[in-house]
C-alpha cells in the first residue's frame, strides 16, 4: 500500500511539474546541427553548429570530440576564438591524418539534446584564406602586350615548406561587363592575360585551393587600366581595307581604261551633228571651192549652154545587198566606193545623210533629190521586190530643177536595184557640155542584173517620164557620145573595180553623154568590162554606138555628123539593132529585170 | 612513372644525401642509361603517389554512396590499417623538423625510411582480393571497378621492385630491429579488412606519402620549387 502510495505521489509530482512546464512552454533543447570544421593552414581547424530550439530555457552548449575510434571523449578547448557556437583547434590539439568524431550537446534545465556527429580529416577539410597582394601590369613582349598579373599565397599557409600546395584561379572582367572570364593557373603564382580591349578597365580577383580541399574566397578586387595600343586585329582589319579599296581602285581603272570609249558614249553621248541631206563634209574637206558650191547645190549657176551637171558615178551591184555610191569627184571615187562597201551600216556618220559614201536609202526615204545635191540613193537590199514594169525598164530620171523625182527603184525579184540619179561633181578635165534645163527621160530597157551589164541611161525629162516618151528626135547630136559600161561584178563585196559611167556631158539635145572614168578605163579588164559609146540616139528607142572604146568624146564630138559611118544599135521593142554596117543582134526578148542591155554581144561583131 | 617508386626506393636505400645531382640509374638492366636530376626524380615520384592518391580517394567516395557505414564504423575505420603501427608525422612541426636540425642527413635519410615503410605497406594491402570482391558486386561500376585494378597494378609493380631492390627481405642497411621485425611480420600477417577500411586507409596512406614527398622535395631542392 505504502510502495502504490509512493509511486502515486511521485507519479502526481511529475504530472505536476510537467504541467507547470507546460503551462510555460519550456521544453528540452532542440538538436543542433554542426555545420562544418574548417581548416586555413592545415594546422589549425575550427567547427561550427547552428543550435536547435533553446526550449525556452537558456541552453547551453558543448562540443565534444574523439579520435580515430578511440573511446576517450575530449570537449573543445576554446569556445571563443571562432566565434559564437564554434569551437577552435590550435595546434596542439590538431593532429593530421586522423579521424575525428565530432558532436555537440545542448543542454538546458529540462534536458539536453545531442547531435549528429561529424567525421572529420584535418588534411581534407582545409579552406585557405585568399590570395594576396595581387599586381597587374602591362607590359609588352616581341610586340605582344598582355596583362601579367602577379600574387602571393595567403600568409597563414605553408607553401615554402611543401607542407601545403596551392593550385590559383584568377578571373577578369570589364569593368562594365557582366561576365567574369576564369583562367586556371595551376600551382604558378602569375599568369598572362592577352587579347584585351584597350582602354578599359578590367577587375581582377583571385582564390586559391588546396591539393584536397575548398577554393577560399575571392581576393580584394584590383583595378587596371589597359593603355590603348594598336591590336593586331585592329592593324589587319585596316590593311585589309587598304588592300581591298586598292584593288576596288584598280579594277575601276581598268574597267575604264577598257570600256573607255563606251563610256564616253554612254556618259557624254554625241551631239547630234545637223545633217545636211545631200551635204558631205567629206567634200568640204577636200577644199575643192567648185565642189563646195556644187555640193551646196548650186546646180544653178551653170549657164544654160554650158551647163556642167553633176555627175555621178554610179556603182551598180547585183548582190543582195545594194549599194550605190556616189562618187564626188572622180579622183575619189574610187577610194569612196571602196570604203562605202566596206562600212555598210555607217548610220550615223555625221555626214550628209543622201551624200555619204554608203548611202541608205532610209536618209532619203522621199527618194527626192534636193538641189544641194542628193544624188544618190542606196536601197537596202532585198526588202523590195522591184516591181519589173513592162519589159522590166528601169527609168532614170532626173530633174535639175529642185524637185526631182528620183528614179523609182524597182527591185527585181529580190534584188534592189536603186537606181540614183545624182549630181556628180564633174572632173574638171572632163568638163563637157551638159544638158539645159530641157531634160528628157530616156529609158533604157535594162537587163537582168545577172547579166552583170548594165546600159545606163540617161536623159531624163520632166515632162516624159513615160517610157519611151522621150524625144529621140532632139537626142541625135553630133557631140553625143554615150558610154555604157558594163559590169561584170556581181557583188558588192567583191574587190572588183566596178564601172563607172560619168556623164560627161549633156549636149543641148539633152542627151547625156556618158563615159566611164577614165582611170577606169586603163585598169578596167577587157574581158570583163566592155565599152559601148553612144554615138546618137536617133529614135527615142534607137541608140548609135560607137565602136571606139577609149575614145575621148571629143573626138566622137566631131566624128558625130557622121552618124552613118558609125555603128549604131538601134532599139525596137525588146530589141537592140545594130546599125548598118553591123549584124544585127537579136536581143533576146526576155529582158533582164534590171533592163540593161548586154552590148558586148552587139560589139564584137563589130569588132 | 612504373619505374617511379622503384627508383626512389634505390634512391633511399643508398643512403645519399639528397643534393642536387645527377646519378644514373639504370634498373632491371635496361640499356642506354641517362641521367636523371633528383628534382626530376622527385617530381616523377610525386606524380606517382598523386596518382595513387586520386585513385583511391575516387573509389572511396564512390564506396561511401553505396555502402552507407555505420557510425561506429567510421570512426574506427581507421584501426584496422596496416600502417597503423608505423608512427609517422601527424603535424607540421613535426614533419618540418628536419630544416632546423642539424642532423639533415639522419632526418632525411629517416624520412626515406619512413617513406619506405609506407610503401612497403602498399604491398600489404590486399587489393587484389579487394579488387576481386568488386568485380562480384554489381553495384560498382566499371569504371570503378577499373580505377581498382589500376591501384592494384600499381602496388604491384612497387612490390616487385622492391623485391628486386631486396627491401622485402631482411637484408636492408640501417634498418632497426624493430623496423625490420614490422617488415617481416606485415609481411607475413595479413589482418583481414573489409572493403570500406581497406579504400579508407588506403586513401589515408597515399595522402600522407605525397605529403612527405613534397616536403622532401621542398627540402631538398636549391630552385624556386616550392
Amino acid at each position: 500500500m505504502k510502495e502504490v502510495f509512493s509511486i502515486k505521489l511521485f507519479l502526481c509530482k511529475l504530472l505536476i511539474l510537467l504541467h507547470i512546464l507546460m503551462s510555460s512552454g519550456q521544453t528540452p533543447p532542440g538538436r543542433p546541427v554542426i555545420t562544418e570544421c574548417r581548416s586555413p593552414e592545415k594546422e589549425t581547424f575550427t567547427c561550427w553548429w547552428v543550435p536547435g530550439s533553446s526550449g525556452g530555457l537558456t541552453t547551453k552548449y558543448s562540443l565534444h570530440y574523439k579520435i580515430d575510434g578511440s573511446q576517450e571523449n575530449y570537449e573543445c578547448p576554446d569556445y571563443k576564438t571562432g566565434g559564437q557556437n564554434s569551437c577552435y583547434f590550435n595546434k596542439s590539439y590538431t593532429s593530421v591524418w586522423n579521424t575525428y568524431t565530432i558532436t555537440v550537446i545542448a543542454t538546458n534545465n529540462l534536458g539536453s539534446n545531442i547531435s549528429e556527429p561529424l567525421y572529420v580529416d584535418v588534411a581534407y577539410i582545409v579552406q585557405p584564406h585568399q590570395p594576396e597582394n595581387i599586381t597587374a601590369e602591362f607590359t609588352t613582349l616581341d610586340q605582344k602586350p598582355y596583362l601579367m598579373v602577379k600574387w602571393d599565397p595567403p600568409k597563414k599557409a605553408d607553401t615554402k615548406s611543401g607542407w601545403m600546395t596551392l593550385q590559383y584561379e584568377l578571373r577578369i572582367k570589364p569593368e562594365k561587363g557582366l561576365i567574369w572570364e576564369n583562367h586556371f593557373a595551376g600551382n604558378q603564382k602569375q599568369f598572362n592575360i592577352y587579347s584585351l580591349i584597350p582602354g578599359e578597365v578590367y577587375l581582377v580577383e583571385v582564390h586559391c585551393k588546396p591539393d584536397h580541399g575548398y577554393w577560399s574566397e575571392w581576393s580584394h578586387t584590383t583595378y587596371v587600366q589597359i593603355p590603348h595600343y594598336m591590336r593586331v586585329r585592329d592593324t589587319s582589319i585596316w590593311m585589309m581595307i587598304g588592300i581591298l579599296s586598292g584593288f576596288i581602285c584598280l579594277l575601276l581603272i581598268w574597267t575604264i581604261a577598257v570600256k573607255c570609249n563606251r563610256m564616253k558614249k554612254y556618259l557624254l553621248p554625241p551631239v547630234p551633228v545637223p545633217k545636211i541631206k545631200g551635204f558631205d563634209i567629206q567634200q568640204l574637206k577636200n577644199k575643192n571651192s567648185e565642189d563646195l558650191i556644187l555640193a551646196l547645190g548650186g546646180h544653178g549657176f551653170f549657164p544654160t549652154n554650158s551647163t556642167e551637171l553633176l555627175i555621178e558615178f554610179l556603182e551598180v551591184d547585183d548582190s543582195n545587198e545594194w549599194k550605190i555610191m556616189p562618187c564626188m569627184g572622180d579622183y575619189n571615187c574610187q577610194e569612196e566606193q571602196r570604203n562605202a562597201f566596206k562600212s555598210q551600216n555607217d548610220k550615223d556618220s555625221g555626214r550628209g545623210s543622201c551624200d555619204s559614201n554608203t548611202l541608205l536609202l532610209g536618209k532619203c526615204s522621199e527618194n527626192k533629190f534636193h538641189h544641194n545635191g542628193c544624188e544618190n540613193t542606196v536601197k537596202d537590199h532585198g526588202k523590195q521586190e522591184i516591181n519589173p514594169r513592162a519589159e522590166g525598164t528601169q527609168t532614170l530620171s532626173f530633174n535639175n530643177t529642185e524637185d526631182v523625182t528620183l528614179l523609182d527603184t524597182d527591185t527585181i525579184k529580190g534584188k534592189t536595184n536603186t537606181w540614183p540619179l545624182v549630181y556628180s561633181a564633174v572632173n574638171k578635165a572632163q568638163t563637157s557640155q551638159l544638158l539645159s534645163s530641157d531634160n528628157k527621160l530616156l529609158e533604157t530597157p535594162v537587163k537582168n542584173l545577172n547579166s552583170e551589164s548594165y546600159l545606163i541611161t540617161h536623159m531624163v525629162d520632166q515632162t516624159e517620164k513615160q517610157k519611151g516618151s522621150g524625144d529621140p528626135a532632139s537626142s541625135g547630136t553630133a557631140d553625143q557620145c554615150y558610154w555604157v559600161s558594163t559590169d561584170e561584178a556581181t557583188h558588192l563585196t567583191s574587190s572588183k573595180p566596178m564601172e563607172y559611167v560619168e556623164v560627161e556631158k549633156v549636149n543641148q539635145q539633152n542627151i547625156l553623154i556618158v563615159k566611164p572614168k577614165s582611170e577606169h578605163s586603163s585598169s578596167i579588164d577587157s574581158s570583163r568590162q566592155e565599152y559601148t559609146k553612144v554615138s546618137a540616139v536617133v529614135n527615142d528607142n534607137v541608140l548609135v554606138l560607137m565602136k571606139d572604146k577609149g575614145a575621148q568624146c571629143n573626138h566622137d564630138h566631131r566624128e558625130l555628123p557622121n552618124l552613118s559611118d558609125s555603128h549604131s544599135l538601134q532599139w525596137q521593142d525588146g530589141k537592140l539593132v545594130t546599125g548598118s554596117s553591123v549584124l544585127a543582134v537579136q536581143v533576146s526578148t526576155n529582158l533582164a529585170p534590171s533592163g540593161y542591155v548586154d552590148t558586148s554581144a552587139f560589139l564584137q561583131p563589130m569588132h | 612513372m612504373r619505374r617511379a617508386p622503384v627508383l626512389l626506393l634505390a634512391l633511399m636505400c643508398l643512403n645519399v644525401e639528397f643534393k642536387v645531382f645527377s646519378a644514373p640509374l639504370c634498373v632491371h638492366g635496361d640499356s642506354g642509361c641517362h641521367f636523371i636530376s633528383v628534382s626530376d626524380l622527385f617530381n616523377r615520384v610525386i606524380q606517382y603517389s598523386r596518382r595513387m592518391h586520386n585513385l583511391s580517394s575516387d573509389l572511396y567516395s564512390e564506396f561511401e554512396k553505396y555502402f552507407l557505414p555505420s557510425k561506429n564504423h567510421i570512426g574506427s575505420a581507421t584501426q584496422n590499417c596496416p600502417t597503423a603501427k608505423i608512427s609517422t608525422p601527424n603535424n607540421k612541426d613535426n614533419a618540418l623538423r628536419a630544416t632546423s636540425s642539424n642532423h639533415s642527413t639522419a632526418f632525411q635519410s629517416k624520412y626515406g625510411i619512413i617513406i619506405l615503410y609506407l610503401l612497403i605497406a602498399f604491398t600489404l594491402y590486399p587489393l587484389l582480393q579487394f579488387y576481386q570482391n568488386i568485380a562480384h558486386n554489381k553495384e560498382f561500376t566499371n569504371f570503378s571497378s577499373s580505377k581498382v585494378l589500376e591501384m592494384s597494378n600499381m602496388l604491384h609493380e612497387l612490390k616487385t621492385g622492391m623485391q628486386v631492390m631486396g627491401i622485402i627481405s631482411n637484408s636492408i642497411n640501417g634498418l632497426s630491429q624493430g623496423e625490420s621485425d614490422l617488415s617481416s611480420s606485415a609481411s607475413r600477417e595479413v589482418q583481414p579488412m573489409n572493403d570500406y577500411e581497406l579504400l579508407h586507409c588506403f586513401r589515408r596512406d597515399s595522402n600522407k606519402i605525397q605529403n612527405y614527398l613534397r616536403i622532401l622535395k621542398c627540402s631538398i631542392a636549391t630552385e624556386h620549387a616550392c
